[in-house]
């Protein structure tokens, strides 16, 4: 009897145990590895898959196996809808991790709808409202509020005191800026609203919008007509590749104005493709540069190595960490989910509006995130980095809502 | 009577231990599965229409999978980049497809494996003028005459194709295992 309850409880346990292990959450990722944005986007794509990796080799979503879909999708806008599609009747995921402005905001729609979490790598502040799209999430400052602060801190830290600039501000004259961006693409236009508000609020004299295409590698005339106008400061909304190219016209056709650049178009490879022309650049930076020191960095080499050993480190960018970033807040959205007995789409949504200063993605040099039921603004806080001596590093934070606590709510959904 | 039930037990599971190891595990260097390239095949060919308008292009990626274990061994997923050859010896990278379709490959066999990857001369152009516009410019080429000219000439190979960043991940009963392989065709 003894014998024959000892093999009954064994074949129960490994029952169990099977079934435990054999359990899993399927999570989409949407990319953009061979389109117009791939210059920033396969490196971020392998941040995520070896983040997937490592949060399964360390137990998962409380010890179920993620499953990740990972494909590209060309930045194209159509082939994006219909790989969501497969995510949500085939592929049977409980969130999608998204990519750039024009799909996320093609798909906000259809996901709201269906109640599919969706954390995007656009950040655009049109995204943030819940009231509008209850189920989109962002994991960096939103691209309005960036802009504001990347412009804030040109005027604070570089007009009011650089040498350079001190005749015209004795004169009393107003910084005249302009933008650079393609004007067909929502990645690029989403903060512009946003910048010029700022720059009025400043007192800036505005200039004509240039168009950049995303693909650009010849912006002269762009340059030349900023320069008609005498900008002293040009905000870049593009990605790196384009914008290395209006940094060296720039720069050759003696422009003299500084720059602020997006957070997709300022990463380690600008000063590599602009060469002197970036230096003394302004950027926005989403969480700590590759090259940094930041307190998971061994554990992102070492993902690096062990599922992409071909890819030289020195090739590594600050995307790949943006990567870990995504997935580091998804996968906590997902464990408290989980906990709570809800990994779904609502209960998903629930757990990422219960991040009350969320410290998980200090590690990565992310900011501390709150999330609520009526603001998915991940923080007011804007990370500024320049181009130094060839090293693109942080300089200073500026928290927007401080700096401006009236104005801060009216700026959601912005 | 029972004690000896019980010792009878433990021993007979014992020798089912030993006995039915199976060979190699997937998990030590020697068990580990092997990735090779066999070859590249057009999957599907249209006539060149110039760009902007898109041409489309299939090709067939066909690699050998080895287990050398005494273990089923499961592919969860596979995922490489390939890259043509744009000048002799110059390679600038095209896609990096990636499968997520689970299949096993049983214990001390060798299989064949196929990924199609569904391209355009058109999303070629894009890559080209963004992710790697940097090894273009250094060509000193141009992006439109260097995707005409592969075009023509992929239906006879008669251009390198080089698969790079390649990673393979195996679930096993004994863990996971990671695979990285690289190849090129035609091998010279």
């Amino acid at each position: 009897m003894r014998i024959r309850m000892i093999i009954l409880t064994c074949l129960i346990l490994c029952f169990i145990a099977s079934w435990a292990i054999g359990q899993e959450v399927r999570l989409g990722a949407l990319q953009d590895t061979t389109g117009a944005t791939s210059d920033v986007g396969k490196d971020e794509a392998l941040g995520v898959r070896e983040a997937i990796q490592y949060f399964n080799d360390t137990g998962g979503i409380n010890g179920k196996r993620i499953r990740l879909f990972q494909y590209d999708y060309g930045y194209r806008v159509p082939e994006a809808i219909t790989t969501y599609k497969r995510f949500r009747d085939y592929d049977k995921v409980v969130m999608v991790l998204g990519w750039g402005t024009g799909d996320t905001e093609a798909l906000s729609p259809t996901i709201n709808a269906d109640k599919m979490p969706y954390l995007s790598s656009s950040f655009s502040g049109h995204l943030c409202d819940p009231k509008k799209t209850p189920y989109n999430f962002v994991y960096g400052t939103d691209y309005s509020t960036n802009a504001r602060g990347a412009i804030q801190y040109w005027f604070d830290e570089v007009w009011k005191k650089d040498p350079k600039w001190k005749e015209l501000r004795d004169k009393g004259v107003k910084p005249k800026f302009v933008c650079f961006m393609d004007t067909a693409s929502p990645y690029a236009t989403a903060p512009i609203k946003a910048i010029k508000e700022q720059a009025t609020i400043l007192g800036f004299e505005i200039g004509p919008d240039q168009h950049v295409g995303l693909t650009a590698l010849d912006t002269k005339s762009q340059v030349i007509a900023a320069r008609g106008f005498g900008a002293n400061l040009v905000w870049h909304g593009n990605t790196t590749m384009s914008v290395s190219a209006a940094l060296k016209d720039s720069m050759a056709l003696g422009l003299g104005a500084d720059h602020i650049i997006n957070n997709w178009g300022f990463d380690e490879n600008l000063p590599k493709l602009a060469g002197p022309a970036a230096e003394g650049a302004i950027g926005l930076l989403g969480c700590a540069l590759f090259i940094d020191e930041y307190p998971a960095k061994s554990r992102v080499v070492e993902y690096c190595k062990k599922l992409n050993p071909g890819i030289p480190l020195e090739n590594r960018l600050i995307r790949t960490v943006q990567g870990w970033v995504k997935v580091a807040m998804a996968v906590e959205a997902m464990k408290r989910a989980d906990k709570a007995g809800k990994l779904n789409g609502p209960g998903i949504k629930e757990a990422f509006e219960t991040f009350k200063d969320w410290p998980g993605l200090k590690e990565y040099g992310g900011q501390l995130v709150t999330l609520t039921p009526t603001d998915h603004r991940y923080s007011s806080i804007v990370r500024v980095g320049r181009v130094i001596k060839g090293r693109p590093q942080t300089v200073a934070e500026i928290d927007m809502r401080a700096k401006y606590p009236d104005k801060w709510m009216s700026w959601l959904g912005y | 009577m029972r004690k000896i039930l019980l010792i009878l037990l433990i021993s007979s599971l014992a020798v089912w231990g030993f006995a039915c190891k199976p060979g190699l595990l997937p998990t030590e260097e020697a068990g580990k599965p092997k990735i090779t390239l066999d070859r590249v095949e057009i999957a599907s060919y249209f006539p060149w229409v110039d760009l902007p308008a898109a041409t489309p292009l299939g090709l067939a990626f066909i690699f050998n999978v080895e287990n050398p274990s005494g273990y089923n061994i499961m592919l969860d997923n596979i995922k490489f980049s390939f890259s043509f050859e744009a000048a002799p010896g110059k390679y600038i990278e095209i896609a990096t497809p990636t499968v997520y379709d689970r299949i096993y490959f049983p214990p001390k066999t060798t299989s064949q494996y196929r990924v199609v990857s569904v391209l355009s001369s058109g999303t070629i152009r894009l890559t080209l003028l963004v992710a790697q516009a940097p090894k273009v410019q250094a060509l000193n080429a141009n992006p439109a005459e260097l995707i005409k000219d592969w075009f023509a000439k992929i239906g006879d190979f008669k251009f390198g194709i080089k698969i790079h960043e390649g990673m393979a991940v195996f679930q096993t009963e004994k863990g996971d295992v990671f695979v990285p392989f690289e190849g090129t065709f035609p091998k010279k």
